[in-house]
């Protein structure tokens, strides 16, 4: 167990331009300053997590604290992610915190059986759309514990 | 010994004394066995001749079938043989009344039966005995009906029909004595000898056993014709088919028309029936199988109809195939169902495909205004937002006070979106039904408003334990829309009151009802209250998308129920449902 974590940064997989905006936004006026990533498919978020792609060459020892996933994404949808994440040793663990517009039940049980760790709805109005993403950030970035892989 | 032998004998005697003498000697030892063996065999002449008669009569009772040929064939027969006036038969009425039905009668006598002398005759003798003595097989004979020793009427009865002596026996079918054979001699009076009464004896025998067979012929024939089912025989041999009445019928063919060919039969039948039928037939014949087959017949009238069609095949003591005999049973009404039924679940199916289609595209519809239809809303929210806290200090107050609008319009849409799915989502879900506590459900509701609106002070009165089968998770969202509408129109209440609880119709049917003391509605827009979207207050009066009693009536309905909403404009109002039709 390291004692002194670097700050971690925050892998945000999103395909709206506004809505990557407004979650940054948000957690940016929550005091949230770790680096955030974009990825805005689920081909380049599984690039990044994995070091391939155009992400190849990075060190995949280096991981997110935690990846926000939209469900709706182009290329390889959020679910999909999940799948591939969830079968790969190296991201077996790694905190995954659907967030997405639905609340459809297809979605939330999609979402579980494939190992989400948190499943949260982006509420329409944006002042519940902050505090949401602001308990998200506390928690999962200063609370949250992993098992260290391997090691 | 005749006068011709007795001339010889003269002859040849010279003496007359030694002629007397012979004659007497003759007389003792040769003429009484002689005139006696004489008169035995003119007797037994006589007695076989009858025999014949009866045999021949007897032989063409077995040849034909019709009662009506019978009775007329033999009473001619009969009577020519008996040398009497009249032969008749008659037949007893329930009442023991009777009619003739068949008689020939010697030319010049009154007849008795004719087109026009439909006469019913009452014995009073044989109605009050029930048929008197020939009940017990009795017969009886008179040669001088006026010194008989008969009743006066009766008497007067043979008078009318101009009889002089008679002779009468029974006919019996089976245990039940059916009528009488009557031999009638009206010329003269006559003394009827035992092998006469024999013989008329023997002929009614025979009559009953005709009458049985007919009647057994007319109710068979009358169970196929009501049955629709008729039998045939084809003998190989003779290439003849026999076919009952019914079976004609079937046919499409008079029954009254002499019988048909193979080929015609065959004609009959649709040509797309007939290889399998013939392919059966010939099986039958050269293995023996029995076969059973449906076939379409033609008619005339280009009309078709289904049979069923059995047959079997018979074999002799060879072992060879002789003859086929079967069934055929009209199932036009049957078929016709099945294809009805085929023709139904067809389209049926047909609708299920389209249906399943529909649900799917609406789904996938639903699916996608899950998820595309909020994120504009989110943009337009978050934006407004953006823009009064980056750039408050450039916006007057009207200018903060429109984005505060958008605001809120955006998050009404957001509502109405997550209600139109919630309706659509109870339309689609899977149903599991079970019994379900109304009672704590209600009070989940209750409690959970109450949590939401610390502030506001609701009597509620909850029936306990009202148990009701269903799904729980629709049933939970019915009685969340509606104590949920209790709970909003009884905010102006200083005592607001909210009941939930059952009671029953006029006919005794269970029924569930919310009650409240709140605003309450115009009954004149009553059959308003359940279309989605629609709203009885302004949303300035009463927040809400107008959802939530469409969804409750779209619950209530899925579970084969009814509901319906009585008020008085501010005395409440109550709405009520039934869960099962």
């Amino acid at each position: 167990m390291q004692l002194f974590m670097t700050p971690r940064s925050i892998l945000l997989v999103e395909d709206s331009p506004d809505d990557e905006d407004l979650a940054i936004r948000a957690l940016r006026r929550s005091g949230v300053l770790n680096e955030i990533i974009v990825a805005r498919d689920g081909v380049e978020a599984l690039d990044y997590l994995f070091g391939t792609g155009q992400h190849t060459g990075r060190d995949t020892q280096i991981q997110p604290a935690v990846v926000l996933l939209d469900l709706k994404l182009p290329r390889v949808n959020g679910i999909e992610v999940l799948q591939r994440l969830r079968t790969d040793d190296r991201t077996r663990f790694l905190p995954v915190v659907v967030l997405t517009t639905s609340n459809e039940q297809r979605d939330l049980l999609d979402s579980y059986s494939n190992g989400c760790n948190s499943y949260v709805r982006k509420p329409v109005d944006f002042i519940q759309f902050s505090d949401a993403v602001r308990q998200l950030g506390m928690y999962w970035l200063l609370l949250n514990e992993i098992p260290s892989l391997g090691r | 010994m005749d006068l011709n032998q007795l001339a010889k004998l003269r002859e040849l005697c010279r003496d007359e004394a030694a002629f007397e003498h012979l004659k007497q000697i003759l007389a003792a030892t040769i003429d009484s066995p002689f005139v006696a063996i004489t008169q035995a065999l003119t007797q037994t002449q006589q007695q076989l001749e009858r025999q014949q008669a009866l045999a021949r009569v007897i032989s063409r009772i077995r040849e034909n079938l019709d009662l009506a040929t019978i009775f007329q064939i033999s009473t001619q027969e009969i009577c020519q043989l008996l040398q009497a006036d009249r032969v008749a038969v008659y037949r007893f009425n329930p009442d023991w009344s009777g009619d003739f039905v068949a008689e020939y009668v010697m030319p010049g006598w009154l007849p008795l039966v004719s087109p026009d002398s439909q006469k019913v005759w009452e014995d009073t003798y044989l109605q009050e005995t029930q048929g008197g003595r020939y009940r017990q097989q009795g017969t009886f004979a008179v040669a001088n009906i006026y010194q008989a020793g008969l009743m006066d009427c009766h008497v007067a009865l043979l008078e009318q029909f101009q009889a002089k002596a008679f002779a009468l026996v029974p006919i019996f079918m089976g245990q039940k004595l059916w009528g009488l054979l009557a031999a009638y001699q009206n010329a003269s009076f006559r003394r009827w000898e035992a092998d006469e009464i024999g013989l008329l004896v023997q002929l009614g025998e025979q009559f009953g056993v005709a009458i049985q067979q007919s009647e057994l012929l007319d109710r068979l024939q009358e169970t196929q014709r009501l049955a629709r089912i008729g039998n045939w025989e084809y003998d190989l041999t003779s290439q003849r088919l026999t076919w009952s009445e019914e079976t004609y019928r079937l046919l499409g063919l008079d029954p009254t028309q002499t019988e048909p060919t193979y080929t015609e039969f065959l004609d009959r039948i649709h040509p797309d029936d007939r290889p399998a039928l013939l392919t059966a037939i010939q099986q039958a014949i050269e293995v023996g199988t029995v076969y059973e087959l449906d076939l379409r017949i033609i008619h005339t009238d280009t009309s078709i109809r289904y049979l069923a069609m059995k047959g079997q095949p018979f074999r002799n003591l060879a072992g060879q195939v002789t003859r086929l005999f079967g069934a055929m049973l009209d199932i036009t009404e049957r078929k016709q169902a099945e294809i009805a039924v085929q023709t139904l679940n067809q389209e049926l199916s047909k609708s299920v495909v389209e249906l399943t289609a529909v649900n799917r595209e609406l789904e996938a519809f639903s699916y996608s205004v899950s998820h595309d239809l909020r994120a504009p809303l989110r943009s337009i929210n978050g934006y407004s937002q953006a823009l009064l806290e980056d750039c408050w200090d450039r916006l007057d107050e009207a200018g903060q006070c429109y984005l505060q609008r958008i605001r809120a319009a955006t998050e009404r849409m957001g509502e109405l979106i997550d209600d139109v799915l919630i309706l659509s989502r109870i339309t689609r879900s899977d149903m599991t039904f079970q019994p379900v506590n109304l009672s704590e459900l209600a009070q989940d509701v209750l409690i959970d408003l109450r949590m939401a609106n610390p502030d506001r002070q609701v009597d509620c009165h909850i029936q306990a334990d009202v148990i009701a089968w269903g799904d729980s998770t629709l049933l939970k969202v019915l009685l969340l829309n509606l104590l949920d509408n209790a709970w909003k129109f009884t905010a102006k209440q200083p005592h607001a009151r909210i009941e939930f609880g059952t009671t029953e119709d006029d006919n005794g049917k269970l029924l569930y009802f919310i009650c409240d003391n709140g605003t309450g509605f115009d009954m004149t827009y009553a059959d308003k209250l359940f279309g989605a979207f629609q709203r009885l207050h302004s949303v300035q009066e009463f927040s809400g998308t107008g959802i939530g009693l469409a969804t409750a009536q779209r619950i209530v309905h899925r579970h084969g129920g009814k509901i319906w909403g009585e008020s008085t404009i501010d005395q409440g109002a109550t709405f009520f449902f039934t869960l099962e039709a």
